[in-house]
């Protein structure tokens, strides 16, 4: 069956139940549990006090972060994956991940020496994911064509010599930088403050705003750059649009939370699968995706026994790891590997 | 006037001169068959053809407008391009990717409704392949495949069809249903430009041959006047001849 207007309401709607219900646990979830009664008194407003305090001040940020940051990363995923016409593509593939992990460790390693403190990581992880678009742009498409070969390969080559950079930077820091360095570059959101989230937000929704409207032409796209322009699509503009938009997304997932991997890999693919590549309902259906897939995995990374908090990253890994092996064997044919 | 007209288009690539001043004009309601050796600028010039690609010099005019002038989806309105072999990396039904030929009818955040359902069932029952609406692109045979960029460009309405070596994967059986199904196409008023290395069926089919040879067009007009045997030598270095037999026009090579 092709998709209709009514059928993706449905999945979409099932979708955004299931983020619902993963934001409800997560908020209830953690070091101290909260009965379901007291988490809905709280968000209602009805509850005030400790439990009130813990769902507003703790939680609520922190499910607000990882859902943002599942959602941009997923729905990122799905656009590269679609502009690179490749479906191993992933977020991090064009170098955005090198440039604004550059940023971020260079604040980690040299920020105690320079009297910066940790709070400027974010902007300068930003700044970082900016500098390597506007980098990826110059060189891979100078004479306006942005070719998809020429884009993976100076992401593969950036990532590359942006991973040996943060290697020299991380020997010549102290042992608690490096372990800072180590942790951030796991990807983690223990780091919850409504400000950062809001940033998060804003690219996200921006980028979502840019994109959904271009869903239609993702499809035509899929059949070659000459198809789609004989379709009625251009090409290259929906390209350099999209790849800017998502890049942005990716930025600010990026320079909040680190390097969070798998989630806009396989939260792409899965759905794929189950709901068919139309990316008119693919792209709202890897936000809506993303987010209840990431935080389910922070609730799980912080309800870890004896109080211990493992890093979101490390939890994506080890979920999406094996889960990915298994879709893949299971579906090779469908998945066009 | 011409549907679609080609004046002095002239193209290099890296410095190579492709084509050298080509003059066609396609009428509506005919075949026209383009033939030429590998690499003699064939898929280029319908790419030019298509609005796909700027020529270096000359004009293209879709009826009385420049091509170039055109939006793009106003171009993809009117002229539908069916490539060699298109990979697709996504498990799209057929059914999914022949709805893709409606794009340039729906808006941005339009929906296909249920008559451009109906176009596409349409469409799949006319090349014979409603069987396969529901599988997933992946799965099928390269002629199967083919037999789907046909039925999208079917789907896209268009009134010039442009294609590229449309049977080259096809098996025998569907190959003469296309050779029929591209006569009634141009019996309905549509343009066909075909570019075959098939020379005998596509002759069979076309009502006009033009050969591409040295970035020109050497000769245009009907087959039996265009495929001669000087003709043959000339473009492809080959002795043979057409000859007309019971079954249709047929080229035989001379040893």
């Amino acid at each position: 069956m092709s998709l209709t207007p009514g059928r993706a309401a449905l999945n979409l709607s099932a979708l955004a139940a299931l983020m619902c219900f993963a934001a409800f646990l997560g908020i209830a979830l953690g070091p101290s549990g909260l009965a379901p009664a007291e988490v809905w008194g709280a968000l209602s407003g009805e509850l005030e006090g400790a439990a009130a305090d813990i769902v507003w001040r703790v939680r609520v940020p922190r499910v607000g972060l990882a859902a943002a940051v599942g959602a941009a990363l997923a729905t990122a995923g799905a656009l590269f994956q679609a502009l690179l016409r490749n479906p191993l593509a992933d977020p991090y593939i064009l170098g955005v991940s090198g440039g604004a992990a550059l940023g971020g460790v260079a604040v980690l390693a040299l920020g105690p020496m320079l009297g910066i403190g940790y709070a400027a990581v974010p902007p300068a992880a930003f700044v970082g994911a900016i500098a390597t678009i506007l980098g990826l742009l110059a060189v891979a498409g100078p004479r306006g064509r942005l070719s998809s070969t020429t884009l993976l390969l100076t992401g593969v080559v950036f990532n590359a010599f942006a991973s040996a950079v943060i290697v020299f930077l991380a020997s010549l820091s102290g042992f608690s930088e490096g372990a800072s360095i180590f942790l951030w570059l796991i990807g983690s959101i223990s780091d919850a403050r409504v400000d950062v989230a809001g940033w998060v937000v804003f690219f996200l929704l921006g980028g979502l705003a840019c994109a959904l409207p271009l869903a239609r032409s993702l499809d035509l796209l899929a059949l070659g750059e000459e198809n789609a322009a004989a379709l009625g699509v251009d090409a290259e503009r929906v390209k350099r649009l999209l790849l800017v938009a998502a890049s942005l997304m990716v930025g600010a997932a990026v320079a909040v939370a680190g390097l969070v991997g798998f989630v806009g890999l396989v939260v792409p693919h899965l759905l794929r699968l189950v709901l068919g590549p139309d990316h008119r309902q693919l792209l709202p259906a890897a936000a809506l995706g993303g987010a209840a897939f990431l935080v389910i995995c922070d609730t799980i990374a912080r309800s870890m026994p004896g109080g211990m908090e493992l890093p979101v990253g490390a939890i994506t890994a080890l979920a999406g790891g094996p889960f990915f092996l298994w879709l893949l064997r299971r579906s090779s044919r469908e998945l066009a590997l | 006037m011409s549907s679609l007209t080609l004046s002095n288009v002239a193209l290099s690539l890296g410095g190579t001169p492709i084509l050298r001043g080509i003059d066609l004009a396609f009428e509506a309601g005919e075949v026209v068959l383009l033939a030429g050796r590998n690499g003699a600028g064939k898929t280029t010039l319908l790419r030019i053809a298509a609005g796909l690609l700027a020529p270096d010099s000359g004009n293209v005019s879709l009826g009385p407008d420049a091509i170039a002038a055109l939006p793009r989806r106003a171009v993809a309105k009117r002229i539908a391009l069916v490539p060699q072999d298109t990979a697709v990396p996504f498990p799209y039904t057929v059914n999914e990717l022949v709805l893709m030929g409606r794009a340039p009818h729906l808006g941005l955040l339009g929906f296909e409704s249920r008559a451009d359902r109906r176009l596409v069932g349409d469409a799949l029952a006319r090349l014979g392949i409603a069987e396969l609406a529901e599988r997933s692109i992946l799965d099928l045979s390269g002629g199967e495949r083919q037999l789907v960029a046909l039925a999208r460009a079917l789907a896209q309405e268009a009134s010039i069809l442009l294609l590229d070596e449309p049977t080259a994967h096809l098996d025998l059986a569907r190959r003469l249903e296309l050779q029929t199904l591209l006569r009634e196409l141009a019996g309905e008023g549509r343009t066909l430009v075909l570019v075959s290395h098939d020379l005998g069926p596509a002759a069979a089919v076309a009502d006009r041959v033009a050969l591409l040879a040295d970035g020109v067009i050497h000769a245009v007009g009907p087959a039996e006047t265009v495929l001669r045997p000087e003709a043959l030598r000339a473009t492809f270095g080959i002795e043979a001849r057409l000859v007309l037999t019971e079954a249709g026009p047929a080229i035989l090579a001379d040893r």
